[in-house]
């Protein structure tokens, strides 16, 4: 009964779906992305058809908090999804299979960076040792924003204990600082520079690049069942990718990057021209991304110890 | 004119949850004969049992021991040429259908056209007088227009047999009155076995040619006293009469002597 | 008490006919007020980036129009099915589970465990069973109307007079046409309560499920718009949400007029 109930509502939900446009002689790839300028690469080289040169035709789906992208990667839903190093490799751990095929973004050499530790400019928070008995906003509990706001407080002189983590969504943290509903938070662009350059808040650190300079954080995952049946598809999507990236290093910033951008992001062409820009890479050095896996691990978001170069595929890696 | 049906209670009873501490024995033995085109009323004191009575004759519940019949038929659900007519009219009808709605609900799923349902609802409506209220709806209507619309509505079955369960009761006197003349007017003219029960004494004198008494739980048929009272019946005249104030006299003590609990 | 009521209808019950006009035009100026305080508190009190003014999340109304209205129309589409499906079914199993004692014991356990569930709580299920596209979000929506809908019905359908049933029982009628006739009719109001609420809940679970999955409606344009930095469309987004819910509510009590002229609460 509850069988026939359930296939009967599936059924009924299909009927009501239009179908898929019919396949043609390109290998149609699903990616779960977030349209945020992390993506630049990914988006330049559908604009620019690098992905259809390469015989494959790609669909987006967005996903404004990333929240089901690995998901929907486990559950074959997608076949590549843009996510952070610390929840691919949570999944990885857990037998999800999944497995790094393209690198995505990484973070500046040297300050500013793209994301940082900010505070009421009189608030006096310059090192984790001033927040102690305070809260700090991230955006996600046990995600990197988490892990990277915990290691910088030890390493500047605090204890990662001495604190609350209170889970607030980037859009609300400046206001949360402001309304003193918080002490801290880590924040990302565009809010970072906005709220810096209106005054409203002021740095008082910035974890990533001070625990790690050019820390690869967003990255393309894919899982090992669909690398092992198609590795031709897999290869030309990440070839074709990184054409993207190519392009985005060499024309950030002109219009037609802006345009590209803007279309996807819905920045206004003032808070466009108010990012920092940081460049795109080709690939991961398992060495750059097993710190991440080390803090996960003394975190407590990993159990065991896990090696960077066993998630990363031969796709990603220096040849 | 249909002729009426013979209605045979033999050896009736009626247990709720036997052999439980809640065990209630609401009819004793009832033995009754309703003849064919009689008017027969139970009379008896108030949780007595009266309405089980009525809804085992009708087929609606069963009884626990005994027998009921219908022209010599067993009774085992609700039977055909039978109609029903209930205390409460307001919740017998439905409020999201028209008068006419309403009695044509009785022959829906008879074989006939549209058209001819409705010619033949028209004409029990008009004999209720409300044919000019067929399109109104029943919450429209006062009480004893609602309750004529049930009458219709029964009529339209073409019942050989009509059971009243105290259909009487709440509407106030003078609508009461009306309604006694119109139901004795449809059964003179329409021949149908009629059975009423009811608490009042006076109503059951004006109507019956028969009055069952009933007693306490678990009831019993205490006597049953032919009306002997001329036809046809007039609302006003008829209790003038020296026979029905002598009937009236006699049923009031034997319900009102009775011990509470027998 | 006169034998005038033989011949005349008693006037129709009284039916709770608010003064139409009057409330309305209460309830606009309330409106008016709160926009007025917004718009103040926007520009004196509340120093935000994400508290635009009313004159600006206006015109982003009218000068993201086009978007909204592609934003909109998806939603209501996706809405519409979830909302069919699950209502349909919820009416359906209402009916089964209000009929049938066993049925109703039978399902009661599991219907009281999945119905508190929270939809961010089914979504990560479904993605695995039905992917991350309108299958998933139809269901979700479905999902959420399906438990107002049904519970009211199988109320309604135990709510209908047992001197109803046993009327249509002397005139030997069937039990389908006893149901189909009475039950179905009885339950229609306790129906309609059920799909009120259904209808807000379809909308907001429609948004969320945008929210969380998927590049198009109302719910990925909030959240894009808000990470874009531009409240202002944010809040066209918010103010269009509002005033849908508010016409889909006005659409449903309508057709409730229609069909349930003759019910009258209590």
């Amino acid at each position: 009964m509850k069988n026939l109930a359930t296939s009967t509502l599936y059924a009924a939900a299909f009927a009501l779906t239009p179908l898929a446009a019919t396949a043609d002689e390109l290998t149609t790839v699903r990616v779960s992305t977030i349209p945020i300028i992390d993506t630049a690469p990914l988006q330049v080289a559908i604009t620019k058809g690098f992905f259809e040169e390469a015989g494959l035709k790609v669909d987006t789906t967005p996903t404004a908090g990333g929240a089901v992208g690995l998901p929907a990667l486990a559950s074959g839903a997608v076949q590549f999804t843009f996510s952070n190093s610390v929840s691919i490799a949570l999944g990885a751990s857990q037998g999800l299979g999944f497995k790094v095929v393209a690198a995505g973004s990484f973070t500046a050499d040297a300050a500013p960076d793209i994301a940082g530790i900010v505070a009421k400019p009189d608030a006096g928070i310059k090192t984790g040792a001033d927040l102690a008995g305070k809260t700090v906003a991230v955006n996600t509990r046990n995600n990197i924003i988490w892990l990277y706001a915990k290691a910088w407080v030890d390493a500047t002189g605090g204890s990662s204990d001495d604190l609350t983590y209170l889970e607030v969504p980037f859009p609300q943290m400046l206001d949360a600082v402001k309304g003193d509903q918080v002490d801290a938070a880590f924040l990302v662009d565009p809010f970072l520079t906005a709220g810096i350059s209106a005054g409203d808040v002021a740095i008082s650190g910035w974890p990533y690049s001070e625990i790690q300079p050019s820390l690869p954080v967003g990255m393309y995952a894919a899982t090992e069942q669909y690398i092992a049946e198609n590795p031709e598809t897999v290869a030309a999507f990440v070839e074709a990718y990184n054409k993207g990236v190519d392009w985005a290093n060499e024309n950030a910033g002109t219009d037609e990057w802006a345009e590209i951008i803007a279309s996807y992001t819905r920045l206004t062409p003032d808070r466009l021209a108010g990012l920092k820009i940081l460049p795109y890479y080709k690939v991961i050095d398992p060495e750059a991304l097993q710190p991440t896996m080390d803090l996960m691990l003394k975190y407590d978001l990993l159990s065991s110890e896990f090696s960077a170069s066993d998630l990363l595929h031969d796709t990603v890696l220096a040849k | 004119m249909q002729r009426g049906c013979e209605l045979t209670l033999n050896s009736v009873t009626k247990v709720y949850s036997p052999g439980t501490e809640a065990e209630v024995r609401a009819l004793g033995n009832i033995t009754l004969n309703v003849e064919p085109g009689e008017f027969l009323s139970v009379v008896g004191p108030s949780g007595c049992g009266k309405s089980t009575f009525l809804q085992i004759a009708a087929g609606l519940i069963g009884a626990s021991g005994g027998q009921v019949a219908l022209d010599g038929h067993k009774v085992n659900g609700p039977p055909e040429g039978l109609v029903y007519l209930f205390q409460q009219y307001t919740r017998s009808l439905m409020p999201w259908r028209t008068v006419l709605g309403n009695v044509e609900f009785a022959i829906e799923g008879h074989r006939m056209s549209r058209a001819e349902r409705r010619d033949r609802c028209m004409n029990f409506l008009a004999m209720v007088g409300l044919q000019d209220f067929a399109s109104r709806y029943p919450w429209q209507l006062s009480g004893g227009m609602q309750q004529r619309v049930a009458i219709a509505r029964a009529l339209a079955a073409e019942p050989r047999i009509l059971l009243l369960d105290e259909p009487f009761s709440s509407v106030d006197a003078l609508t009461r009155s009306d309604l006694h003349e119109l139901v004795l007017r449809l059964w003179e003219e329409r021949g149908f076995t009629a059975m009423l029960v009811t608490h009042d004494v006076d109503e059951a004198i004006l109507l019956s040619d028969r009055i069952a008494v009933l007693s306490h739980r678990p009831s019993q048929i205490v006597e049953t006293i032919p009306t002997e009272l001329p036809r046809p019946r007039d609302r006003i005249a008829t209790p003038e009469l020296p026979a029905f104030l002598e009937l009236r006299h006699y049923l009031l003590d034997q319900l009102t002597k009775r011990p509470a609990h027998a | 008490m006169t034998a005038q009521t033989m011949t005349e209808p008693a006037p129709p019950p009284a039916k709770p006919r608010r003064p139409l006009l009057q409330s309305r035009v209460s309830g606009v100026l309330l409106v008016l007020a709160l926009l007025v305080l917004w718009d103040l508190s926007a520009r004196f009190w509340v120093d935000s980036t994400s508290w635009p003014t009313v004159t600006a999340v206006l015109a982003a109304l009218f000068s993201g129009s086009a978007d909204l209205f592609a934003a909109f129309t998806s939603t209501i589409s996706l809405m519409l099915k979830g909302f069919v499906l699950g209502a349909l079914l919820g009416v359906a199993g209402g009916i089964a589970i209000g009929l049938s004692p066993f049925l109703r014991r039978a399902f009661t356990p599991l219907l009281e465990f999945l119905r508190p569930l929270p939809v961010p709580g089914i979504v990560p299920p479904l993605i695995l069973l039905l992917g991350i596209d309108d299958a998933m979000k139809i269901t979700v929506v479905a999902f959420s109307t399906f438990f107002p809908v049904l519970i009211n019905a199988a109320q309604g359908v135990r709510m209908v007079d047992p001197v109803l049933i046993d009327m249509a029982r002397t005139f030997r009628h069937s039990r389908l046409r006893s149901m189909w006739q009475l039950t179905l009719p009885a339950a229609l109001p306790y129906v309609f309560s059920g799909l009120r609420i259904s209808l807000a809940l379809a909308l907001i679970v429609t948004v969320v499920a945008e929210m969380i999955a998927g590049g198009t409606g109302i719910g990925y344009y909030l959240m894009t718009m808000q990470y874009a930095m531009q409240p202002d469309r944010m809040y066209a987004g918010v103010v269009l949400l509002a005033a849908t819910g508010y016409a889909l509510n006005w659409l449903l009590l309508l057709a409730e007029r229609r069909l349930l002229h003759w019910y009258s609460p209590g």
